[in-house]
């Protein structure tokens, strides 16, 4: 270090500068840094439960303002009857009635549906003794031609022409 | 070497989180010192001192060992140093428009007693000319050294160092028989500047 560049105060202001700053101690505190260090990545740590209550949030709010109701057997109900206006396919209705409140239970009525429209889709669980047999003789496709008839055109259709004496042709 | 006989730049390898607790070991009294002469209160240098450690801290691994380590602390250091009394000085000048017509408070004779007075001087004139005082006579860093610790030219620090003495002198003269050399201050900063 080159003597001009002390001249300029002189050796006495250095003196006093070094005199003073040295009574100065500096307080014993705990690097900040090392906490700023563990503070950094404290955010980090709550990343995914933020995540998840935010987008639990935004759908409970899409759902309030779907419905307009804050209750979630609303949004429940509201979510099935309109899957089942869009025509989904049936096996989906059943598991979304599965409410865990009973208000979408009690009022429908149970499994057994009306006897009227049951013979229509699906065999009834107790038909009549009556029709039972009934629906059994009803002329099978493969069935229909009686033994005696030779005349090469089997008929489809077997309702057409049901021919039940094998003498006609 | 600095003036205190402590070596000024040493051997840190950036990211090492060894090295760091060295330099702060090592820095952290030093840094302390400078801006307690430039901050007035002891809090606020102790505030400012961490707080560049942080920053330091956080930038450890993009530091590149081409300037000294205690320097590049002392340039944070003293940035936030001079933001803290830019925003104190609007402080101040917001509670003096508040204080309008009251009587003025003075300070508080136990600490303008504990204070020496060349200090107190050095708190009075603008950070960035204290700071460079501090590194020149206290820190026995050369005009490059202060020039990488403040972030500005050499030529700069040599017209810094002239403004603050020319301040400090006429600050200081009637307590202090500073030296009367046949060179002006100015021109023997500026000569070794040129040099």
């Amino acid at each position: 270090m080159s003597k001009t560049e002390r001249d300029s105060l002189g050796p006495a202001f250095d003196w006093r500068l070094r005199s003073a700053l040295d009574r100065v101690a500096p307080p014993h505190t705990p690097p900040r840094y090392l906490s700023a260090s563990v503070a950094r990545s404290a955010p980090f740590r709550f990343a995914p439960a933020a995540l998840a209550a935010a987008v639990a949030g935004v759908v409970a709010l899409a759902a309030f303002a779907t419905t307009g109701s804050a209750n979630p057997v609303v949004w429940t109900q509201r979510a099935a009857s309109s899957l089942e206006s869009a025509g989904h396919s049936p096996a989906l209705v059943p598991i979304l009635q599965m409410s865990p409140s009973p208000q979408t239970e009690s009022p429908r009525p149970p499994a057994a549906a009306p006897p009227a429209r049951a013979p229509e889709h699906e065999a009834s669980p107790n038909p009549e003794p009556s029709q039972a047999p009934e629906r059994s003789s009803s002329p099978e496709p493969g069935e229909s031609p009686g033994p005696g008839d030779h005349s090469g055109t089997s008929s489809p259709t077997p309702s057409s022409s049901p021919s039940p004496s094998p003498h006609d042709g | 070497m600095s003036a205190s006989g402590e070596p000024v730049a040493e051997a840190y390898e950036p990211g090492s989180r060894e090295d760091f607790d060295r330099l702060y070991r090592a820095a952290y009294p030093r840094v302390y010192r400078t801006l307690t002469a430039i901050l007035r209160d002891p809090a606020e240098a102790e505030d400012c001192a961490q707080d560049a450690f942080v920053q330091a801290f956080r930038a450890w691994e993009r530091w590149r060992p081409d300037a000294p380590a205690e320097a590049w602390i002392h340039r944070i250091a003293v940035n936030r140093a001079i933001s803290y009394r830019r925003r104190a000085r609007l402080r101040t000048v917001g509670e003096l428009l508040r204080r309008l017509g009251r009587p003025a408070v003075s300070a508080d004779p136990a600490v303008i007693a504990s204070e020496p007075d060349i200090i107190s001087a050095l708190q009075s004139i603008p950070p960035r000319l204290a700071a460079a005082i501090v590194l020149r006579h206290y820190h026995g860093y050369n005009n490059r050294e202060i020039a990488a610790a403040l972030g500005v030219s050499e030529r700069t620090v040599g017209n810094r160092l002239r403004q603050a003495s020319e301040r400090l002198r006429a600050m200081l003269d009637p307590d202090f028989s500073l030296d009367r050399s046949p060179a002006l201050p100015s021109e023997s900063y500026e000569s070794y500047v040129e040099d």
